[in-house]
């Protein structure tokens, strides 16, 4: 009997909190919504199943959680398998892994083809440090307002490397508030584009992008790399791997290599990160007002750098005689491509054969870029 | 709600010094994007003729996406026929 009720003291069921149960079922949420509403599968799935994973009660004396790791008392020999795939995560390696396989999908010749649309990923980010101010007002130390800034970014991994650097306490509601919005940019964006602008601007028209050379697509990543890393040597990795990843792509002598950075490399981190990060949000950290409140600040953030980036594209076309279509400043929140198939479908409301995709596209990579540095500025000065 | 809390972790300093590096980081890209065809077309009498590199011959290294463009160029061809 005694070993009965040993047994049944050490089950989950024994030792559920209504917390816990609460969070399995928020794992379960996503995985709904990412299976039958199509949000971010790849993600939310990986994310949702780590989620209840996390969640399950710890047992006494067995090392089952993200956190039981070799800096315990019984060092290796404590750490679980979780801890082991979290490393990824706490340590920031799993992020830039991501970057070089966004580097190899990524065509940069919208933006090279038109110069100018780059300076909309810089103005959509006003949208981190805007919500970084927000987030010291609502009492955030330093380091925890600049790792919710960057959900602005609307960058999935750079937004888990900032955080996992500045304030790992905070990471599973950041990683789950920056992918959430991220699904949640069709629905966010479009009042905000609207609200912004008239009829008649979202009916401009802008010249077809021209070609680029091979060699220009070559030249562009090492000059980049130079370029943002010496004015952010913060994003040195992020930015690195990123252009580390498009040189493979564009050389044309290592189709190889991109194929596996952009195929099965990305995919095989992907699972492991996402199911790392659901894994870290325990009730016990995750269930707490600061994560309503890194919720709150997410959306003002997205919000902010959608207006951003419109407003900055208005404020150019005072000074071009070839006008921005504003609507195409929204792209510069870097939610690749949702945000440039937003700014598309927006378009196609106005004007249905007014295709915007393209020349969108240019901010939408150069937002990648503008919030990469932004990371690399804030884990330097905080 | 603390607005001293922006004082106290110099907040307008680091989000007004962070906006204006990323500006000054992407408007030195935009540039260089700018000059870069200039600057090309200028070395282009010193620079080797722009080849493209010998990509894999076999079929079974053609992408997914070529293979669906196949699937779908077929579909739509047999669709064509049926038509006439």
């Amino acid at each position: 009997m005694e070993i009965l009720q040993q047994f049944l003291e050490n089950t989950g069921f024994w030792n559920l909190e209504i917390r816990n149960a609460v969070m399995i079922v928020i794992g379960i949420v996503f995985i709904t919504l990412a299976i039958t509403k199509d949000y971010e599968p790849l993600l939310l799935v990986p994310i949702g199943m780590g989620i209840i994973v996390g969640n399950i009660p710890p047992v006494q004396g067995m090392a089952l959680s993200v956190y039981d790791d070799w800096n315990g008392p019984q060092g290796m020999q404590g750490a679980s398998v979780l801890s082991f795939i979290y490393f990824g995560v706490k340590y920031g390696l799993f992020p830039p892994l991501i970057f070089l396989g966004i580097g190899a999908m990524t065509d940069f010749s919208t933006m090279l083809s038109n110069p100018k649309l780059v300076l909309l990923g810089a103005a959509a980010q006003i949208g981190v440090f805007l919500t970084f101010l927000g987030a010291l007002v609502l009492k955030f130390s330093g380091k925890e307002a600049g790792a919710i800034g960057i959900i602005g970014g609307a960058d999935g991994p750079t937004a888990i490397f900032l955080s996992a650097k500045l304030a790992p306490e905070l990471l599973g509601a950041i990683a789950i508030a920056a992918y959430s919005y991220m699904a949640l940019v069709p629905v966010i964006q479009p009042p905000i584009m609207k609200l912004l602008t008239s009829k008649d601007e979202r009916k401009i028209r802008m010249k077809p992008p021209r070609e680029v050379s091979k060699r220009e697509k070559i030249i562009f990543p090492i000059a980049g790399f130079l370029i943002c890393t010496m004015l952010a040597p913060g994003a040195l990795v992020l930015i690195g791997m990123l252009f580390f990843g498009n040189l493979l792509k564009e050389s044309g002598v290592t189709e190889r290599l991109a194929q596996s950075a952009r195929t099965s490399m990305i995919d095989i981190v992907t699972i492991l990160l996402g199911f790392a990060v659901g894994a870290s949000t325990q009730a016990q950290t995750f269930l707490r007002p600061q994560s309503l409140m890194i919720f709150g600040l997410g959306a003002a953030a997205f919000a902010i750098a959608t207006a951003g980036g419109v407003l900055f594209a208005k404020l150019m076309n005072l000074f071009l005689t070839e006008k921005i279509n504003p609507l195409v400043g929204a792209a510069g929140v870097s939610a690749v491509p949702d945000s440039a198939r937003v700014v598309q479908m927006v378009g196609l409301e106005e004007d249905p054969d007014n295709h915007l995709l393209m020349h969108a596209m240019a901010p939408n990579v150069s937002g990648v870029l503008g919030s990469a540095v932004a990371a690399g500025v804030l884990w330097a000065v905080l | 709600m603390d607005f001293q809390n922006i004082n106290k972790f110099d907040g307008f300093a680091i989000a007004g010094t962070g906006l204006l590096i990323v500006f000054v980081a992407l408007t030195m890209i935009s540039v260089f994007i700018a000059l870069l065809p200039k600057v090309l077309a200028i070395l282009a009498v010193f620079l080797p003729p722009e080849t493209e590199h010998q990509r894999f011959s076999s079929a079974n290294n053609s992408t997914d996406d070529e293979e669906v463009a196949v699937a779908i160029a077929f579909a739509l061809h047999q669709a064509e026929l049926q038509k006439q």
